[in-house]
């Protein structure tokens, strides 16, 4: 059941309730006054009736001494007459519950009487069908004859009046309930519109199209859980596409890998199965060795380098001081040997700084950018390295005048496998890691690596380590 | 002769395929990336192209849109192994998919069976004194027909089909077979004896030591 519907139902229930229970009490208050205040008038009717009727019955003994009935009935009449109204009967009964005088012809109960003793008064409330009567009754004692005073008041009026009021109030509770369900209901559609909303935005979600937002404009509960709604989804998104994006570099890691290691060990396969199988001349014999030979190293070459970066990923980084001076002069007695060999010219220079750093780690990042800048080198290059202080950190630069790097190639350059120029990386016995080793190195001490080539001009890569303690 | 086209970025692995396709008796040409594969096939009529997926310029799927039109089949040769890969290949309209590393024997039997589907191969086989109708089965030796059961005349065509290549014994009982080779020799062995026996191949089918046997022309 919609929300709407819940809030409609239990308003009515609600209202059925406590209205029903108020006007109850209302109108039987209202009665019970009204009813109080009648059976006072009875009482004081009776009061006036005794009065007048002990009064002239007193005036007659004292001229007659002895009192019949029929004077009794006689001073009863002239007292009715006196006192009834169109409410009120009299009747007045002796000792033995006869009736001595009746204003009208009546025959109400007598077993009443027979409950009142002398000198005292009390009434009840006698019910005929349609009719409601309080009768109250005096029991006197004249000269030592007991006289019943019998004065019957008509309140059927103030019950026809409760009915009515009943009644009445009855047809507005309803009026009142449906006028007021309906508005509640308008209400709770109004109040859970914004829910709704919110509701068929999750569904939406849920079912995967992540970029949804709701928009809801108030700043109730319900826009703030909008609000806090819109931040999960977005950070859901976010740690979605993260994944995906990790899935995705791992399906393509995996793909350069299985290409990487499959195309060395087609080669080294197919000739060793040449080499078995058929009957080769001394050349062909030569070649097919050569080849298994070269593919063999690639493989080795491969699985040093993934080893390495096995390895680096689960190594827990010693962090100690070290000198970049004294780093970079180390670095530079490496690199010696490598660009010997092409008459390249490596200019180091270094403004002197302490840094935390896993040193062997940083000198492989080194090494392999100086590597690559060889690699880009053909003959007679310049390799710059230049170890400068910044503001909240160090910097070193590593500039080759090389042949650079495609523009459009530069962003992929860092990833696993990923080479410019496949064939001659081939010739020059790389395996497309040693960028992506050089990343992790940089990522796991929080500096930055970036890349910046002008094609047939050179490339320029830039390190920065944040430091604070410099 | 029939011709066959290369696309093979790897040349180690170009060059493997070009030998072992020159010795089954096939002219075959190799390039080395997309675009100039599709410069050759403008140009020249190849009865079929084994091609690579990664290669550079134009991948191999790309280059498969190109070629489909054209109507030559296709084999592709791929490092990747998955389902998917190949479910890929086959509905860009390759005709086979053979995943790297392969055997050279391998190889062949596909392009043998590819070119047999397209009708390309030679349904009469006329090498020195044997004349094979590869669609009767029927082997006739200087016009007389010989008596080969089916298991000879499939090692026959075996052979002749991997022209001076050693064929080792368990490489023999897992074609002609179909099975598993269990280590077995005396079934190969009988086999190949009595079908050179019947042919009067006895000097040119010989025994290589510890291997199996070849067929030298």
């Amino acid at each position: 059941m919609d929300f709407s519907w819940k809030v409609f139902f239990s308003t009515i229930i609600m209202m059925l309730i406590t209205f029903s229970i108020g006007g109850y009490i209302l109108i039987t208050t209202l009665f019970q006054t009204v009813y109080l205040r009648e059976i006072n008038s009875a009482k004081e009717e009776n009061k006036i009736i005794q009065y007048s009727f002990v009064t002239t019955l007193s005036a007659i003994t004292e001229s007659e001494n002895i009192i019949t009935e029929d004077s009794v009935a006689e001073i009863s009449s002239t007292v009715a007459k006196n006192i009834s109204g169109e409410n009120t009967q009299i009747r007045i009964c002796n000792q033995k519950y006869d009736s001595i005088f009746e204003s009208n012809k009546m025959e109400y109960d007598k077993e009443f009487l027979k409950k009142i003793s002398v000198d005292t008064r009390g009434y009840t409330v006698l019910q005929d069908t349609n009719s409601y009567y309080i009768q109250t009754v005096c029991c006197l004692n004249v000269s030592g004859q007991i006289y019943y005073l019998e004065s019957f008041r008509d309140i059927t009026s103030i019950f026809k009046e409760r009915e009515v009021q009943y009644t009445v109030y009855k047809k507005l509770l309803l009026a009142l309930i449906f006028v007021n369900g309906f508005i509640s209901y308008l209400i709770s559609l109004w109040l859970t519109y914004p829910i709704k909303k919110l509701s068929r935005f999750t569904h939406k979600i849920s079912n995967g199209s992540l970029h949804n937002r709701v928009k809801i404009n108030s700043s109730d509960e319900i826009g703030r859980l909008a609000l806090d709604f819109n931040q999960m989804a977005d950070s859901l998104e976010h740690k979605i596409n993260e994944l995906e994006d990790i899935t995705h570099r791992q399906e393509d890691f995996i793909g350069s890998f299985a290409h990487e290691l499959k195309t060395p060990l087609t080669s080294i396969i197919g000739y060793a199965d040449i080499i078995r199988s058929q009957k080769l001349s001394p050349e062909m014999t030569v070649m097919s060795a050569n080849y298994i030979f070269n593919e063999g190293n690639r493989l080795g070459v491969l699985s040093l380098r993934l080893l390495e970066m096995i390895v680096m990923q689960n190594q827990v980084l010693e962090l100690k001081r070290v000198s970049m001076r004294q780093l970079l002069s180390e670095v530079k007695g490496l690199a010696y040997p490598i660009v010997r060999k092409k008459d390249i010219t490596l200019e180091i220079s270094v403004e002197d700084a302490v840094l935390y750093l896993e040193s062997d780690l940083i000198k492989t990042v080194l090494m392999n950018l100086i590597d690559n800048a060889k690699k880009a080198i053909d003959e007679k290059g310049k390799i710059i390295i230049r170890g400068k202080k910044e503001a909240n950190g160090y910097s070193i630069y590593i500039i080759d005048n090389g042949k650079g790097i495609p523009r459009e190639k530069l962003s992929r350059i860092t990833e696993a496998f990923y080479m410019v120029d496949k064939s001659r990386a081939r010739e020059q016995g790389g395996a497309g890691l040693g960028l992506a080793i050089c990343t992790e190195i940089m990522k796991r001490h929080q500096g930055k690596m970036e890349f910046d080539s002008t094609e047939g001009e050179g490339t320029s890569v830039h390190l920065y380590f944040k430091n604070d303690e410099i | 002769m029939l011709k066959i086209l290369i696309v093979e970025d790897e040349k180690p692995i170009s060059n493997l395929i070009h030998i072992s396709l020159a010795n089954a008796g096939y002219h075959s040409e190799c390039v080395y990336d997309g675009l100039s594969a599709a410069n050759k096939i403008e140009t020249t009529n190849y009865d079929l192209i084994l091609l690579d997926i990664m290669l550079p310029k134009i991948d191999g799927y790309e280059l498969m849109e190109y070629i489909k039109p054209i109507g030559i089949p296709v084999i592709f040769l791929t490092a990747k192994a998955s389902v998917a890969d190949r479910v890929k290949g086959l509905k860009l309209g390759a005709d086979d998919y053979l995943v790297k590393p392969f055997e050279i024997i391998e190889l062949l039997a596909r392009v043998q069976s590819v070119l047999r589907r397209y009708h390309k191969t030679e349904t009469r086989i006329i090498l020195e004194d044997l004349d094979i109708d590869t669609q009767s089965r029927v082997v006739k030796k200087n016009g007389v027909v010989l008596n080969l059961t089916k298991k000879e005349y499939e090692l026959l065509l075996l052979f002749i089909q991997n022209k001076n290549i050693a064929l080792f014994r368990d490489t023999i009982y897992e074609k002609i077979w179909e099975n598993d080779y269990m280590g077995d020799s005396r079934t190969v062995d009988l086999h190949v004896q009595r079908m050179r026996k019947k042919i009067g191949w006895e000097d040119k089918i010989s025994a290589v030591y510890k291997i199996g046997y070849r067929l030298d022309l």
